[in-house]
């Protein structure tokens, strides 16, 4: 029975029309419209301070006539490349209606027919190898939704500024790198002692890659070790976790406690640590002066004396004292 | 920490004169050369720029200059820069590059250097300098703070009998301040070379060099009530080289590429070890009190990573590609064992059984992905993950007869304990179908299935299975909508509470059923456990002047199968978000966000199988996190009669509410835990006035206060806890103004 409805679908996939990409999504008319013979005429209406604004775009590694593979070197259609024929859209218009380019990269037009223009070139890059089926894609986020092209600088291409374009979809992890433990990545804020000494693309791939949360190592705990490589080890005594998943006892981006940590010691250590003695103890305000003074509350909690919580290479460092 | 203006333009005065100065005349001629095209088309000029100013820190605050350097009271150079050359578009030139540097005078600073030749190669230069304070009024009975020996001071003395903090006699004259800070200098080359046809390679170096003095804890004693533990100072004095070269080739529908990513770890202080402040305890060998006691510690070994990686992608036809990532790595380490004590008066008979750890794990990942066009708006996409790292360190068959804390003499060999080395593996399947039902609503569902295995774990097989879907509608003029869900079910085959204590023992050393852990804890990382997430996003433009969203999260983890240990954990959050623009000069943003993380635990307490069997020392936990963070922006443009005037207010609230509580049962006592309380907010006023064409002055005033209450730090004295000597450190806060005055000059 299996085996049927495998191989069912294995023929309706055969036999249903393929697409043809969204490539080819820009418009039916494109064979009909006409190219306009001037890369520059664009810019008589979309210059500076002008609805649409794009003269900067001549600043841009697009603009670069001598390099082949631009949209403006010498054989190519300029604005056009991307925007696509627009030869009725340049002209003078006897009427009041002006009919608008083929590709106008509006909020309107399917995120598959944006992307296909850009992956018309840049789909041969390393960095776009992951894009079809990452999270990215999957959300229907098109490239001019983090891209602007028409600037000399891409704010997302800035260690400085990239933030702040993540932040528009990513808010949670916005108010995450508010926190007082948290990575250097800037705010967005303002504030000063938030600048960003770190960007996102310090750890993800926005366009994808091979590891859950689109890291840019294999796995997790690889990227982590890329500036935290002295808990790589291995260590002769491990502590299992740590080997698993670093997320395990840590929030990368920002946390409420210390050092990262999802929660306060001891209980943190107690979810998985409840031996005898100190280890099973209930430990609350009994433990705090002026009432008392638990090891295991105070200062550094369990760490005050199992500070090799990454793992020991001393021969006497079993119970990570060493 | 002041830095001289002469000590950051002396290192880049070569580098501005071995650039091509032609460049920056071609940028001069570019709008003369405009000017002459027949559309009479100025096209934007290249600005070079460059910030030169101050800063003013009115108070010394080690923890506001945390990450930035701004840390003691007096003023700094504000000097930023940008220096680049673009070639005139239609010039035939390829070449561009820019240099530029943020925070020159301070110890947050950074540089960066791009080269591009377009079509050809691209290098990168990235300089980063990053502090990190963590406190500053700690204080530390030791001497030789930043070594690898700490002492302690000569007229160091303890009561006679005395095994405790207590009988520190010149514990206060003793104690001097120590400042826990380190700080990273990172040199990133980077360097891509088109080879055509098709080829192309990459280069990425790092070399990251990491110092400082970080907080440990020594530790004398093992068990039995007989540690005790000191704050001690650690030496950070660490290197680490990372490599990565790949080449590859895409062309038409084939693409693949192979390389080698290697990590060097290096640490030039191996170990830190520290003379007992403590009297002779009398579970303790002789000898190990003060004044002959010493302890050591390991620190971090030398370690390596090298793997080799390939990748391949193939188009299958016109509407199916292939993709898959292959790669193979290597961890080590092998640094010399230390002896089992450093203490010389205690018996050490065995010989430990190898020399190093030898300590190996081979990673190995294959990540194959196909996604395929099924109609014109159906899409799957099928992902298949396999990450298995084989931790192949060899375990001594006789165990390490360990020495407990520098305190004891040997165990025996019957006590001897073994290594785990953990090895883990997962595997993922999930298949996504990505539909876009018409324009303007697309739909997603998929489901995956994923598997565990571990090795001298609780848990050595599990398998989670999930369900996710979501749909985003754009189609309407005026708003966006976007709702995700996700529901997953981790299912254990079995939970085996003592193999990790059984096989870490010498075998018949314990009794089969003898258990370190409770028998009813469940480990919430390997076992069973439902976990549902939301996400809902929802935009409102009305008109380019406002637009407003909010976004609302929602987590839940229920581990119903745990008796003890984390039993559920929650998360809610809800940000709103939004802008008014009145006018092209006038903008008002913000955002709110309130967040709530709630984790509920329970726990046995016992120290005899009597008391592990009865439920009355059972216990609960309770932590309840609320956070609030605000940001709101009210800024003014091209104000004043010649427009040359901008400024703006700008408010930053970060608060963290943090309740724990315990309550038990009737043979528990339990107290109230006051709050933790982290409250950051900042007041940013700010403004700047055009001289001219291309002079600007900007100023900036900044409030900011960190308060935070912390009961594991306030009204800790070094000499609190009885068996442990600690640093006495504050949770840090601060209430300052940064003032900032500086010139921008474009060129």
């Amino acid at each position: 029975m299996t085996a049927r409805i495998i191989a069912g679908v294995l023929v309706a996939w055969i036999l249903l029309p393929g697409g043809d990409g969204a490539a080819l999504a820009a418009g039916d008319g494109d064979t009909m419209a006409e190219y306009s013979d001037d890369p520059k005429i664009c810019v008589e209406c979309h210059g500076a301070g002008g609805e649409n604004a794009a003269k900067s775009i001549y600043l841009t590694t697009h603009s670069t006539t001598a390099d082949a593979a631009t949209p403006f070197a010498h054989g190519n259609q300029g604005c056009e490349s991307c925007h696509g024929p627009s030869k009725a859209h340049a002209e003078k218009q006897a009427a009041a209606f002006r009919p608008p380019p083929p590709m106008s990269f509006s909020r309107d037009t399917p995120a598959e027919d944006k992307d296909s223009i850009c992956l018309d070139c840049h789909n041969d890059s390393r960095s776009m190898f992951h894009w079809a089926g990452s999270a990215h894609d999957i959300e229907n986020t098109a490239c001019v939704d983090c891209h602007t092209v028409h600037r000399p600088n891409d704010p997302v291409l800035a260690l400085e500024t990239q933030p702040q374009v993540c932040y528009a979809c990513h808010q949670e992890q916005r108010a995450q790198f508010l926190r007082q433990s948290r990575h250097p990545v800037d705010t967005g804020t303002g504030v000063t002692s938030h600048i960003g000494l770190l960007s996102c693309a310090d750890c993800h791939r926005p366009h994808g890659s091979n590891s859950p949360g689109s890291l840019i190592q294999n796995t997790l705990n690889e990227t982590c070790y890329m500036c935290h490589a002295e808990k790589r080890g291995p260590f002769l005594w491990e502590h299992q976790p740590v080997r698993e998943n670093c997320n395990i006892c840590h929030l990368p981006h920002g946390a409420n406690h210390e050092a990262l940590l999802v929660r306060r010691g001891p209980w943190l250590c107690q979810n998985c640590h409840l031996a005898q003695f100190h280890p099973s103890t209930a430990y609350s305000g009994t433990g705090i002066p002026p009432q008392g003074a638990a090891q295991a509350l105070l200062a550094a909690d369990c760490r005050n004396c199992h500070q090799q919580v990454h793992g020991s290479n001393h021969p006497s460092g079993v119970r990570l004292t060493r | 920490m002041q830095t001289g203006l002469n000590s950051i333009l002396r290192p880049l005065l070569p580098l501005l004169l071995v650039l091509p100065v032609g460049a920056w005349a071609q940028e001069n001629e570019a709008d003369t050369s405009n000017e002459t095209d027949a559309r009479k088309i100025p096209l934007p000029a290249v600005e070079d720029e460059v910030n030169l100013g101050v800063y003013y820190l009115n108070k010394d605050s080690f923890r506001f200059g945390k990450y930035t350097g701004l840390t003691d009271q007096g003023g700094y150079l504000l000097f930023d820069f940008r220096v680049e050359k673009r070639p005139d578009w239609d010039s035939g030139d390829t070449t561009r590059w820019r240099l530029e540097g943020w925070r020159m005078g301070l110890d947050s600073r950074r540089l960066l250097f791009d080269y591009l030749q377009q079509g050809k190669q691209r290098f990168k230069f990235d300089y980063r300098q990053i502090p990190n304070n963590n406190w500053n009024d700690g204080r530390t009975i030791y001497r030789g703070v930043g070594g690898g020996s700490l002492t302690l001071p000569g007229d160091w003395e303890v009561v006679p009998g005395s095994d405790n903090t207590e009988g520190f006699t010149k514990l206060l004259p003793s104690l001097s301040r120590v400042e826990m800070r380190t700080e990273r200098k990172a040199f990133n080359l980077n360097y891509v070379r088109d080879l055509n046809p098709g080829w192309n390679m990459s280069v990425d170096f790092k070399h990251e060099i990491k110092d400082g003095t970080r907080a440990t804890w020594g530790v004398i004693g093992n068990s039995g009530g007989n540690p005790r533990a000191v704050g001690i100072t650690a030496p950070v004095d660490w290197t680490t080289d990372n490599l990565e070269a790949l080449v590859s080739y895409a062309l038409g529908n084939v693409q693949f590429g192979a390389g080698i990513y290697a990590s060097v770890f290096s640490n030039d202080q191996k170990s830190v070890s520290w003379e007992n402040a403590y009297g002779q305890n009398s579970g303790w060998a002789p000898g190990v009190g003060f004044p002959d006691g010493v302890g050591r510690m390991a620190l971090e070994p030398d370690n390596s990573y090298v793997q080799l990686k390939t990748y391949g992608g193939l188009n299958l036809s016109k509407k199916t590609r292939l993709t898959a990532d292959l790669s193979y790595g290597t961890m080590k380490q092998d640094d010399a064992f230390f002896p089992y004590t450093v203490n010389p008066r205690l018996s050490t008979p065995v010989a430990l059984p190898r020399d190093n750890a030898d300590a190996k794990i081979a990673m190995l990942l294959l990540n194959a992905r196909l996604s395929s066009q099924l109609a014109d708006n159906l899409i799957l996409l099928v992902n298949y993950r396999y990450d298995d790292r084989d931790n192949k360190t060899p375990r001594a068959g006789t165990g390490y007869a360990y020495v407990g804390g520098d305190s004891q003499n040997q165990k025996s060999a019957s006590s001897a304990r073994l290594n785990l080395p953990y090895s883990y593996r997962e595997q993922k399947l999930d298949a996504t179908l990505k539909w876009r039902a018409a324009r303007g609503t697309s739909v997603t569902g998929g489901l995956s299935w994923q598997d565990y295995q571990r090795t001298f774990a609780e848990v050595e097989d599990a398998n989670e299975y999930d369900i996710h879907a979501g749909i985003r509608l754009t189609k309407w003029q005026t708003s966006s909508l976007s709702f995700n869900a996700k529901f997953s079910d981790r299912d254990a085959d079995d939970y085996v509470d003592n193999r990790p204590f059984q096989l870490s023992h010498v075998p018949g050393s314990v009794d089969p059923d003898d258990f370190e852990n409770h028998p009813l804890l469940r480990k919430y990382n390997q076992f069973d456990r439902k976990r549902t997430e939301l996400r809902l996003r929802y935009d409102w433009f009305p008109n380019p002047q406002v637009n407003l969203g909010v976004t609302g999260l929602s987590a839940d983890e229920e581990y119903s199968q745990n008796t003890f240990g984390l039993n559920d954990f929650s998360s809610r959050s809800l940000t709103l978000d939004g802008g008014w623009y009145p006018n092209r000069n006038v903008a008002l943003t913000g955002f709110f966000t309130k967040e709530k993380w709630d984790a509920a635990m329970s726990g046995r307490s016992f120290r005899n199988a009597g008391q592990a069997n009865d439920p009355r020392n059972d216990w609960r936990n309770d932590s309840d996190d609320d956070v609030d963070t605000l940001n709101l922006d009210l800024s003014f443009k091209n104000m004043g009669k010649s427009e040359a005037m901008h400024f703006g207010v700008s408010y930053t609230l970060s608060k963290v509410k943090s309740d724990v509580s315990t309550t038990g049962g009737s043979s528990i006592t339990t107290a109230p835990l006051p709050n933790l309380v982290n409250k950051m907010q900042t007041l940013k006023l700010y403004g700047g006035y055009r001289l001219n064409k291309k002079s600007t002055v900007e100023l900036a005033a900044e409030w900011s206060r960190l308060g935070a209450d912390d009961y594991g730090l306030d009204d800790v004295a070094p000499n609190t806890m009885e068996n442990v000597l600690s640093f006495g450190q504050s949770a840090q806060g601060y209430d300052i103004w940064l003032l900032s005055a500086y010139w921008r000059r474009e060129f």
